[in-house]
């Protein structure tokens, strides 16, 4: 499921498209995440305006026009947004298509967890979507008394405490994994046991770890490509997702896999102490 | 997830490497057999737990209905309560009914009685009954000597000469009532406690009523049967006590002196015709229908403010008769009715 | 979004008709349900089958979750009752039998083949294959309560409370049941210790 890291990659690799002109759209009709059909109309009020700017909030990308009107997209699990030249045959599962002359920003989804909608610039943190976001854990930062302040009477775990949008935007269940072990903390502590220290620990983990799967173009595991098509590289580069029994890389200690709320976690039951 | 408590699997050497093993095994993939149909089976599931959440409105009404015993409790009362009014009003209606039918019958025996007492009366009477009769020639010039008593007209707040006592308020058909029956009705015989007395006996410190509106139902066939005291009407009602009181009680000045005309207030104009005149009012009343009760509010209240307490009295006993609940939310809190009403017992009449 | 809700909020939305959570609480847990079945069951197309049953179940039983409840809990009940009954019908039980062939495959040989000293592949992914093929016949050869007990705990992490709820036993007899797991695993695996170090 893409996360901060390979949302901005995508980003990125997007910004060839500012400057284009929106000449028509399509849909194919099939609504996405729990709508049960596409925002046609909204979506048609973007045929003729120009991309001005691609930006990230979150796990959320929003495509700026000239107008007061951008797109918003989430990649949901197995969501891609792509570039792609008229006349590359479509993919299976192409559910929206923005004509860009002589290219097309294509939004696929095999799941249809995924996210389409267009917001008024003006008011966009009044969208739903975004209106629970919290800071942004690239452009604006984590801080770590805020964190620490977050947690405090938090009974949910460090694990899901992570993963909560409003806390930090951006981190996902790869992440959530990676961030803990960098700052050896047990996923399965309670939140209110964060002690400032340990949220300072937590705060620069956050931030390492998207740094260094940002310089790796992101984590492919399954689904994920970048608005080329490419793959990230960062899987490779995983301390402990996906390594269940493999040594821990500080300690050697096999790295355990459990399951939180359906969704696994990996951890080292040594160097992260309850 | 495993608390810290339940984390007895790091003792063991032996252990932790075997169960490196073991947690190191990957997770096979199942094949996508049977998801189609699956997923089917679950979106038939959920298109019947969709309706399922959204009952239907007679299924809404019986589950709140089923809910709290406060809540149906109420839902019942306010079903009988409504069934108990319309009940009551259609009670109504048919005394109406009955009233106005009899009212008319009434009326021959009434203008008999006045005859008669006219006859037994002579001076005063006869001059309130001629002047009743004027007033009634006037307001009826179409139902002349031998016409048949025409169906009572509503009273109309007109001038009407003093001459007689309130008789245009008797326009209502009453069920035929027994005087003696009617506990009410009955006059305080000889030697009869005050407290035998009707509640609406005309008293001997009653204002003087206002002239008799012309134009009264009871004026057209009062009209007709010339030299009928209008006055009689009234008595008809407490024609026991009228005549007792005068007969045998002469100390208990429970009746209005026969000098004192009471007025006749004319029938209220019908809604959307013009104000009628008498002539045009005592042309209607063979045809008209029975006096509803807010009529005869509205012709008491009228009474009350020419200062007509015979008649406010007589049209007060009438209205509770008819409709207790009528009188006490709208006959009783008049300030001008209550001036005429006795002091005692002023919601109720038994 | 919906994938980030927790699986009793998705529940809660499939029981008002949101056919989405279902399919989202599908894709979650429908890869570690099977795996549970399969190590439980020991084959394929029987763990596909009851895997298929137990969402089935699900479906059926929608209505009567309650959100108080764990789904989890819930959910691995009803395929632990599955594999249970599934068992108890097979005419002739499986013994894992660490002579056995592994597979059915021309190029299996039988577990002695992966004794250290004896020629065998010296990379770190095939050593990991024929562990994890004699492991999974030692957990096989452990009795069922044993081996239900076993799996949830090491496979899915769950806690003994909560092993405890799906099983339907104390959680005293639970953690009993554990340790006569791992102590049979390590009679029946003392022999490949050495193979067991020699894991990367």
């Amino acid at each position: 499921m893409p996360e901060l890291p390979e949302v901005e990659t995508v980003r990125r690799t997007l910004t060839p498209a500012i400057g284009a002109r929106i000449t028509s759209v399509w849909d194919s009709g099939m609504g996405l995440h729990m709508a049960r059909k596409p925002p046609r109309a909204a979506l048609r009020k973007l045929v003729g305006t120009r991309i001005t700017a691609v930006r990230r909030i979150g796990k959320y990308l929003l495509v700026d026009t000239d107008g007061d009107l951008s797109l918003l997209v989430h990649l949901g699990m197995t969501g891609r947004l792509r570039l792609h030249k008229v006349g590359d045959p479509r993919a299976n599962h192409t559910h929206v298509v923005f004509g860009l002359g002589d290219r097309e920003l294509r939004f696929s989804d095999p799941r249809r967890f995924g996210q389409i909608d267009v917001v008024t610039r003006s008011a966009e943190r009044a969208h739903p979507a975004l209106a629970v976001l919290g800071p942004d854990a690239l452009t604006e930062g984590v801080d770590p008394v805020a964190l620490h302040a977050r947690a405090r009477g938090k009974k949910a775990m460090l694990k899901a405490f992570v993963l909560d949008q409003s806390v930090v935007a951006g981190v996902g269940n790869i992440y959530a994994s990676e961030a803990l072990w960098r700052a050896q903390l047990r996923p399965t502590t309670r939140a209110h046991k964060l002690t400032v220290e340990s949220a300072r620990r937590l705060a620069l983990a956050i931030t390492e770890v998207f740094d260094h799967a940002l310089s790796h173009g992101g984590t492919s595991l399954r689904d994920f490509v970048d608005a080329d098509g490419a793959e990230g590289e960062n899987a490779d580069y995983l301390s402990v997702y996906d390594r269940a029994g493999e040594p821990c890389p500080r300690c050697q200690t096999a790295i355990r896999r459990s399951v939180l709320q359906g969704r696994a976690t990996y951890y080292c039951p040594t160097c992260q102490r309850p | 997830m495993t608390s810290a408590g339940d984390d007895d699997r790091d003792d063991d050497a032996q252990l932790r490497q075997l169960r490196a093993v073991w947690v190191s095994m990957r997770d096979e993939e199942p094949s996508d057999r049977g998801l189609a149909a699956l997923m089917a089976a679950a979106r038939e599931k959920a298109s019947e737990l969709e309706h399922a959440a959204q009952p239907s409105w007679w299924q809404r009404v019986l589950a709140s209905l089923r809910r709290p015993p406060v809540l149906a409790l109420a839902t019942v009362t306010v079903l009988l309560g409504g069934a108990l009014i319309i009940t009551q009003r259609r009670a109504d209606m048919k005394a109406d009914a009955t009233a106005t039918s009899e009212t008319s019958a009434d009326s021959n025996v009434v203008e008999r009685s006045d005859r008669e007492r006219a006859e037994s009366v002579p001076g005063a009477q006869r001059a309130g009954a001629g002047s009743t009769a004027a007033a009634a020639g006037s307001a009826a010039p179409t139902a002349g000597p031998g016409a048949a008593p025409p169906a009572p007209a509503p009273v109309e707040p007109t001038l009407a000469k003093p001459t007689a006592e309130v008789t245009a308020v008797v326009t209502e058909k009453e069920p035929r009532r027994d005087p003696k029956a009617t506990p009410k009705l009955k006059a305080p015989t000889t030697g009869s406690t005050p407290t035998a007395q009707p509640e609406f006996a005309v008293r001997p410190d009653d204002d003087a009523p206002a002239p008799a509106p012309a134009g009264a139902g009871e004026a057209g066939p009062r009209g007709g049967m010339a030299g009928s005291s209008p006055s009689l009407a009234i008595a008809q009602d407490e024609a026991p006590v009228l005549s007792d009181s005068v007969t045998s009680d002469p100390g208990t000045a429970t009746r209005p002196k026969p000098k004192k005309p009471i007025a006749r207030s004319a029938p209220p104009p019908i809604e959307g015709e013009d104000r009628q005149t008498t002539k045009d009012e005592s042309a209607q009343v063979g045809g008209n229908t029975q006096p509803t009760l807010d009529q005869l509010v509205t012709q008491c209240a009228a009474a009350a403010a020419r200062g007509d307490c015979a008649a406010v009295r007589v049209l007060a006993q009438r209205i509770l008769t008819r409709s207790p609940a009528v009188y006490k939310s709208r006959v009783a809190p008049d300030a001008a009715i209550k001036r005429c009403l006795p002091s005692t017992a002023p919601n109720s009449m038994q | 979004m919906i994938t980030d809700q927790a699986d009793e909020d998705l529940m809660v939305l499939y029981q008002k008709g949101e056919v989405r959570a279902f399919e989202v609480l599908l894709s979650r847990h429908r890869r570690p349900v099977y795996n549970f079945i399969l190590r439980f069951v020991g084959d394929k197309e029987t763990a596909e089958d009851l895997l298929q049953e137990a969402f089935m179940r699900v479906i059926k039983g929608a209505e009567a979750y309650k959100r108080q409840a764990k789904f989890t809990t819930w959910l691995y009940t009803i395929a632990r009752n599955l594999c249970v009954d599934q068992t108890r019908r097979r005419k002739h039980r499986k013994h894992a039998s660490l002579d056995a062939p592994m597979d059915s495959s021309e190029e299996s040989g039988t577990l002695m083949d992966v004794i250290p000293g004896n020629e065998m592949a010296s990379d770190r992914k095939s050593v990991n294959k024929q562990l994890h093929e004699t492991m999974q016949l030692a957990i096989a050869a452990l009795s069922e309560e044993q081996r239900e007990v076993f799996l949830m705990r090491e496979f899915l992490d769950m806690p003994f409370k909560q092993i405890a709820d799906v099983v339907g036993v104390p959680e005293n007899t639970v953690k009993s049941r554990m340790r006569y797991a791992l102590e049979k695993l390590r009679l029946e695996l003392d022999e490949y210790k050495d193979l067991a170090k020699a894991a990367p």
